[in-house]
């Protein structure tokens, strides 16, 4: 039997459970707001893009589109990812404090695949942005290695 | 018999009891807490390296263009900004890799203890979390201002 079962409900391990998924839950409510208003701030007022130097044989308008695109993809990725992380995070929150008030082990279990699919997403984001790091670097040799 | 036998090796080979559903969940928040506390360690150090070398250019760099001419004002502030955000992620991956080994041991050795230490550690994390992401909205809705 595992000391999360031989635990009772309103004994210390629960506490600092329902303790973490109580700020969990906000954590989520705030990180998504962030977001929300940021993607706001985008549609209400687009940025303009910094007007690159345009590489002979470029229609410049067409090169604008392209920056402007790349934006608005980003948005949507940040959107995508902080939309899917505020679902675990909550999901792990709302559950996790049940669980406690109604000593349901079964609650307790799915809240915390929750919480580790949170992680996971994170993990995933980090390991994407060292990988991504890496090609650049390699891709800046590569460039100076030919250029040269 | 022989069969029992073999069904039942494998938990009893050093006396211990198949891990429940709860302790897999718990070495699974632990396995990626780690993983993210290791890469986050790592970029760390490198932008502590870049910084010793050309973080004076760098900041000043970014005071320049964020705000052209002000950049003698600018510039200390920025790098108030820069020690205060790298203090905090630092904080966060501190208590990440904390809990993780903290969830680990308490899975391992059947310590509820070491368990609500962890929980304790995820708490002061998400509390981090909370300052950042009320950072981040307050500077989105100053911007929709």
């Amino acid at each position: 039997m595992s000391e999360v079962q031989q635990s009772q409900p309103d004994t210390g391990l629960y506490k600092y459970i329902y303790n973490a998924a109580r700020i969990a839950g906000i954590a989520a409510i705030v990180s998504l707001a962030g977001t929300l208003a940021g993607v706001l701030g985008v549609f209400t007022k687009p940025t303009t893009v910094a007007p690159t130097a345009v590489p002979e044989g470029f229609n410049e308008q067409q090169v604008q589109q392209l920056a402007q695109g790349s934006v608005y993809i980003s948005v949507a990725l940040s959107v995508l990812l902080s939309v899917l992380v505020f679902y675990f995070l909550y999901r792990f929150s709302s559950l996790a404090q049940a669980a406690v008030k109604e000593g349901q082990q079964e609650k307790l279990q799915l809240a915390l695949r929750h919480l580790s699919r949170y992680f996971k997403v994170w993990g995933i984001v980090m390991l994407l942005i060292v990988g991504l790091f890496v090609l650049s670097l390699l891709g800046g040799m590569l460039g100076s290695l030919f250029a040269g | 018999m022989i069969q029992e036998e073999e069904q039942k090796q494998p938990d009893s080979i050093f006396g211990t009891e198949p891990l429940n559903e709860i302790d897999k969940a718990l070495l699974e928040i632990a396995r990626w807490t780690r993983l993210i506390s290791v890469i986050g360690f790592g970029i760390g150090a490198s932008i502590v390296l870049v910084m010793l070398f050309s973080g004076a250019q760098i900041l000043s760099g970014i005071a320049e263009t964020l705000l052209p001419g002000g950049s003698n004002y600018f510039y200390p502030v920025l790098v108030a900004a820069f020690f205060i955000l790298f203090f905090m992620a630092a904080m966060v991956l501190f208590y990440l890799h904390k809990a993780s080994r903290a969830l680990v041991l308490g899975v391992l050795q059947k310590d509820a203890t070491q368990l609500a230490e962890a929980f304790l550690y995820l708490r002061n994390f998400f509390i981090v979390v909370i300052i950042f992401a009320a950072f981040q909205l307050a500077g989105n809705l100053f911007n929709l201002l």
